[in-house]
C-alpha cells in the first residue's frame, strides 16, 4: 500500500514538472519532450545504480522514485504521437530529427547513466 | 498555466499506477522471457490510444487533456532506454530488437489510431 501511494504522489510530481516545461516550450514542445524523455533516461540509470549505495532506501521508496519520478516524467506515447504529427504535416525533416535525436540520445544517456550508477557500485567494492 | 501542470500531474499519477499494475500483471504472465514484454505492450498500446483519443475527443477539452495525461504517465520512455541498455550486456539481438521494434510498432500504432 505505501509503494502505491509513493508511485502515486511521485508521479504526480514527475508529471506535472513534464507538463510545466512542456508548457513553458509553447509551439516548440517536442524540443521539450526530447529534452525530458533524455534527462529521463539518464537519471533513471544513474538513480537505479547509485542510490541504494548512497543512502539507505526502502524498496518501496526506490519503486516509487523510479517508477513515479521518473516514469511519470518521461514519456514513450508522446513521443510517437509527436512523431507523426510531424510526418503528416509534413515536416519530415523535423520529424526524422525528433525520432533519431530521441533514440540515439535516449540510448547513450542511458548507457552513461548505467556506467555512472555501477561506478558507485565499484566503489563499495574497494572499501 | 499551473492548472494545465497540475492536470498533467494529475493523470501521470494515475496513468503509472496503471502501468505498475500492468507490469506486475504481465510479468507474472511471462515469467523466464528476456524480451520486456510488458513495457513493449505498454508503450504500443499507449501510442495507440494517444493516438485515437487525439483522433476521437473534441480538442480543446478537459476529457483530452485528462486522457492525454493519463496515457503520458501510462508510457514511459526512460525505462524503454534502460531495459535497452541492460539486455544489450546478455542479449544483443533481442536488445537491437526491442529497441527498433518499439519505436517502429509505437509510432506505427499511434498513426493507426489516429486514422480510424
Amino acid at each position: 500500500m505505501r509503494r502505491v501511494l509513493y508511485i502515486f504522489i511521485l508521479a504526480f510530481v514527475g508529471g506535472a514538472l513534464r507538463g510545466y516545461f512542456t508548457l513553458l516550450s509553447g509551439n516548440d514542445h517536442f524540443i521539450a519532450t526530447i529534452i525530458i524523455n533524455l534527462v529521463g533516461a539518464f537519471v533513471l540509470a544513474f538513480i537505479t545504480g547509485a542510490i541504494p549505495y548512497l543512502i539507505e532506501i526502502s524498496n518501496d521508496l526506490m519503486t516509487g522514485l523510479s517508477v513515479g519520478l521518473v516514469g511519470g516524467f518521461t514519456t514513450f506515447s508522446t513521443f510517437s504521437f509527436d512523431s507523426i504529427n510531424l510526418f503528416l504535416n509534413h515536416k519530415i525533416g523535423i520529424g526524422l530529427l525528433y525520432v533519431l535525436v530521441s533514440l540515439i540520445g535516449g540510448l547513450i544517456l542511458a548507457h552513461i547513466g548505467t556506467k555512472l550508477g555501477q561506478s558507485f557500485e565499484n566503489k563499495e567494492d574497494q572499501l | 498555466m499551473i492548472e494545465s501542470a497540475l492536470i498533467v500531474g494529475l493523470g501521470a499519477a494515475v496513468g503509472s499506477l496503471i502501468r505498475y499494475g500492468v507490469t506486475n500483471g504481465l510479468k507474472k504472465m511471462f515469467t523466464g522471457f528476456a524480451f520486456p514484454v510488458a513495457t513493449f505492450f505498454i508503450n504500443i498500446t499507449g501510442s495507440f490510444l494517444l493516438g485515437l483519443v487525439n483522433g476521437q475527443l473534441p480538442k480543446n477539452t478537459f476529457i483530452l487533456a485528462f486522457s492525454v495525461a493519463i496515457l503520458g504517465g501510462y508510457t514511459t520512455f526512460s525505462t524503454y532506454m534502460n531495459e535497452t541498455v541492460q539486455l544489450s550486456t546478455k542479449k544483443k539481438v533481442m536488445s537491437y530488437a526491442y529497441y527498433l521494434l518499439s519505436a517502429f510498432i509505437g509510432i506505427l500504432a499511434a498513426l493507426l489510431g489516429y486514422m480510424i
